[in-house]
């Protein structure tokens, strides 16, 4: 048992239920847009906005927690988080004006957020660096094996037991984070740093004065403005051209099956290739398929071609980007500056999510968000090229700055 | 049913292949091409891809009915 509480596969163990629960999830709440804008007679926009607020929301506390994770131990946060996520899905369940939507969706967001970047940051210290890349790819592999089988689940949930029995179980399978929180706190304040005597405000200094790391924040946002328009109107477009609603479903779970096999490679590749290169061709790739997705015709196997492919590319971009991360400032306050980094994607989510709703609400179609997902996509392909992963910034040392 | 399951399996192999494309493609602008580590992972990756899509087949293969009742029984508990 001594040789168990040693291992630092207790440690991944522990994060990676962590992640598997969140964002498996997180990534259903599309599943709510439909019976509970039905429920409560608004348009999607209201929807939208309340998960877009549920995001920044959960993008501000990313750096705050990621800094009290770095500060206090990481076992705390994820235990604070897990309470809060509990209370957010049961206030879910019991919505019934537009006060609930924004509150429990605020909640939500807070209840998630650092959770991703404190499973990710903790694993980097306790694995060897040979394979953290992968590691942190497995990390990433089980949110989306969270994916995969938490949304099923909550569709079915949903289709036969309706939305609020959904939310009331979402709150009972969120628990388990509590029990992973005392796995994980194992490890995380007592280590022993190459940048130790670093503060928190020269960290985010040298972060704040590094060219890469604000180029690298930059093309994060595009993630979060990508994954979460999918993954929150996505079911809404395919009912829209008259596909099945099991569709929506697979289609959401085949991006999540398929994500685990893109986080495993490109987490593999990480650690042969060039992590920014990889960032690059990745988002490149991407734009490539949303264009091939406007033009093809909507039919099942198209779109679940499209949401299989997608799910290559889905979250691969989070194990380069906290590799990154970890390849230039060292781990100590690796949480709170990935926390930073997140912050950017959630802005970005929180406008795919808003905007998507918006447009829809406007226009009457979800055109105009496909096109500002492809524009996107090779902008960041582009911003991602000058980024410079060969200066390690570990201390004080202002000269290794970037200017 | 066995429509879905066609379908299904079209979109998981056309996916799967280029995924063992992108793969290849990025291995070789690697700087330590180790081979066989190469081939072992993509060979445990593939593993994993069979056991996963046979497990979801079972959605496909199974009498809806049958699964609904398994999965209400458990909601039950």
């Amino acid at each position: 048992m001594k040789l168990l509480k040693k291992s630092p596969l207790y440690v991944v163990f522990g994060g990676g239920v962590t992640v598997f629960i969140t964002l498996g999830l997180n990534h259903s709440n599309g599943l709510f847009l439909l019976p509970i804008t039905t429920d409560l007679n608004s348009g999607r926009e209201l929807f939208s906005l309340a998960g877009a607020f549920g995001i920044l929301f959960s993008g501000i506390g990313a750096p705050v927690f990621g800094g009290f994770s770095d500060k206090y131990g990481a076992g705390r946060t994820i235990f604070i988080l897990g309470l809060l996520q509990i209370i957010s899905w049961i206030w879910v369940g019991n919505i019934n004006s537009e006060f609930d939507l924004f509150g429990s969706r605020i909640l939500m967001g807070i209840g998630s957020s650092g959770v991703l970047g404190i499973a990710l940051s903790v694993t980097g210290r306790s694995i060897s660096s040979n394979n953290k890349s992968l590691f942190l790819g497995i990390i990433m592999a089980s949110g989306s094996f969270g994916q995969f089988v938490m949304v099923p689940i909550i569709n079915y949930f949903i289709n036969n037991f309706g939305w609020v029995f959904s939310s009331m179980a979402a709150s009972i399978l969120v628990s388990p984070l509590l029990i992973m929180s005392f796995l994980i706190s194992k490890n995380s304040t007592k280590q022993i740093f190459s940048n130790n005597d670093q503060t928190i405000f020269d960290s985010i200094k040298s972060a704040v004065n590094n060219r890469s790391y604000k180029l690298l924040t930059s093309g994060f946002f595009v993630c979060g403005f990508h994954v979460t328009f999918v993954s929150t109107h996505l079911p809404a477009f395919l009912n829209d051209n008259n596909l099945e609603e099991s569709i929506a479903g697979f289609a959401l779970a085949l991006i999540g099956l398929f994500n685990i096999f893109g986080t495993l490679s490109f987490g593999y590749l990480g650690s042969k290739v060039s992590k920014k290169n990889l960032l690059s061709s990745l988002y490149f790739l991407r734009s490539l398929l949303f264009l091939s997705f406007i033009i093809a015709p909507k039919n099942e196997f198209t779109v679940l071609v499209f949401s299989a492919t997608l799910g290559i590319l889905w979250l691969s971009t989070v194990p380069l980007t906290n590799g990154i991360i970890t390849d230039i400032f060292g781990h100590k306050y690796s949480s709170m500056l990935f926390g930073f980094t997140l912050m950017s994607h959630h802005v970005g989510s929180f406008l795919g999510s808003w905007l998507g709703g918006r447009i829809f609400d406007l226009y009457g179609t979800y055109s105009p968000v496909w096109w500002l997902c492809v524009i996107l996509g090779f902008t960041s392909a582009i911003i991602h090229f000058p980024i410079n992963t060969n200066i390690k910034i570990t201390n004080h040392d202002k000269s290794a700055l970037e200017t | 049913m066995s429509t879905n399951l066609l379908i299904f399996a079209g979109a998981f192999i056309t996916t799967w292949t280029m995924l063992e494309v992108l793969f290849k493609v990025s291995l070789s602008f690697a700087n330590d091409n180790n081979s066989i580590q190469n081939d072992n992972f993509i060979y445990y990756l593939r593993l994993v891809s069979v056991l996963l899509f046979l497990s979801t087949s079972i959605f496909f293969i199974v009498n809806e009915e049958k699964l609904t009742n398994i999965i209400s029984f458990i909601c039950a508990i």
